[in-house]
């Protein structure tokens, strides 16, 4: 009886685990994205002072999200990231707005790559 | 993460399906949910250590899956005859008072060389003295001597056999074992009493064994010999 509260216990554990960090990277990546997506808007209103409030926002909150991120994703992936995250801060200290609206789109389309290529539909499992 | 989880179940599955098809050849000691379990589990744990690229949740998930698994079906496997039999098999006889089943070699793809390697295995060298001989769910084979070839037993020659009991191990590399002394039937005062009689200290005995007829048997540690 003993090991068959184990077994199941660990089978609960396993589901537990997945779907509680399935759900922490979703939610990172969809604020992340939606954080890129100001960004994106505040570059194109022309409002300077704006966007690099904004970037600023988005740099700390990948500073605090990274080691989750390095938790769940492989690291050759992370390691892409974190080189578009330092090529944004380089390119909002040169103030440069269309490197800025590059850097910011390639960093988007990034995160919605690892989100959709964690969902667990037919495609991503086989 | 969830990936890895439904990636496990599936591969658990296929690669036990697979064993079953391979048959009684290929598992050789172990049984085929036993055999995946293991393989899949050392794989499991390699990749990581060698590819630093890979979250280890990625491996802790996948582990507790296995376990979980294969923890169920053993139960499962208890429980039910049909499920036992999906995952295990069944033992098959291949030699028949004293004649081989051509037809169930042939089933399990087993030659005579193989049959008459694991009879040599059990210092069995004349298949003629073979009466019964099974193919078990795990490989091996279990025989049975034809009367005339069995070795004799005490009741055979009538002999007079003082009673036995299970020797227990009563204090192992110094430590005394508590638990085993119910086992036989030794009262834990009478065994203090008994050490203080001949003077024995627990952590100068490497092994001692005790039945409860009393019969010891002591090994001391080499320094104190």
């Amino acid at each position: 009886m003993k090991k068959i509260i184990i077994g199941i216990c660990s089978l609960l554990l396993a589901v537990l685990l997945g779907c509680l960090n399935f759900w922490n990277l979703q939610n990172i990546c969809k604020k992340s994205i939606d954080q890129g997506e100001r960004i994106l808007a505040s570059i194109e209103e022309g409002d300077f002072e704006k966007t690099n409030r904004e970037i600023y926002d988005f740099l700390q909150f990948y500073d605090k999200k990274q080691v989750y991120l390095g938790v769940y994703l492989n690291h050759s992936e992370i390691e892409d990231i974190d080189i578009l995250f330092y090529e944004l801060e380089a390119n909002k200290n040169a103030e440069n707005p269309e490197a800025l609206l590059e850097s910011t789109e390639e960093i988007i389309y990034r995160l919605k790559h690892v989100k959709k290529s964690e969902i667990p539909n037919f495609k991503n499992i086989f | 993460m969830l990936i890895a989880l439904f990636r496990t179940i599936l591969l658990y599955f296929l690669v036990l399906v697979t064993l079953r098809v391979l048959g009684k050849r290929q598992v050789g000691q172990l049984q085929p949910a036993d055999l995946v379990f293991t393989i899949l589990l050392s794989e499991i744990l390699v990749i990581p250590m060698q590819d630093k690229n890979i979250p280890l949740l990625n491996t802790f998930i996948p582990v507790l899956v296995l376990i979980g698994l294969e923890i169920l079906m053993s139960w499962f496997s208890l429980k039910n005859l049909k499920v036992r039999t999906m995952l295990q098999g069944n033992s098959l006889l291949v030699i028949r008072n004293g004649v081989v089943d051509e037809a169930q070699l042939r089933c399990l793809r087993f030659t005579m060389d193989d049959i008459l390697e694991e009879l040599r295995k059990k210092n069995i060298f004349d298949i003629s003295t073979v009466q019964y001989a099974f193919v078990e769910t795990d490989g091996t084979l279990s025989v049975l001597l034809k009367p005339e070839f069995q070795p004799a037993t005490s009741q055979d020659v009538n002999a007079q056999k003082e009673p036995k009991s299970l020797p227990c191990v009563v204090i192992s590399d110094g430590k005394i074992i508590n638990n085993n002394f119910k086992d036989c039937g030794m009262d834990p005062k009478k065994f203090h009493a008994l050490l203080k009689k001949k003077k024995i200290k627990p952590e100068d005995v490497l092994l001692m064994t005790l039945d409860s007829f009393g019969n010891q048997n002591i090994i001391r540690k080499a320094e104190k010999q």
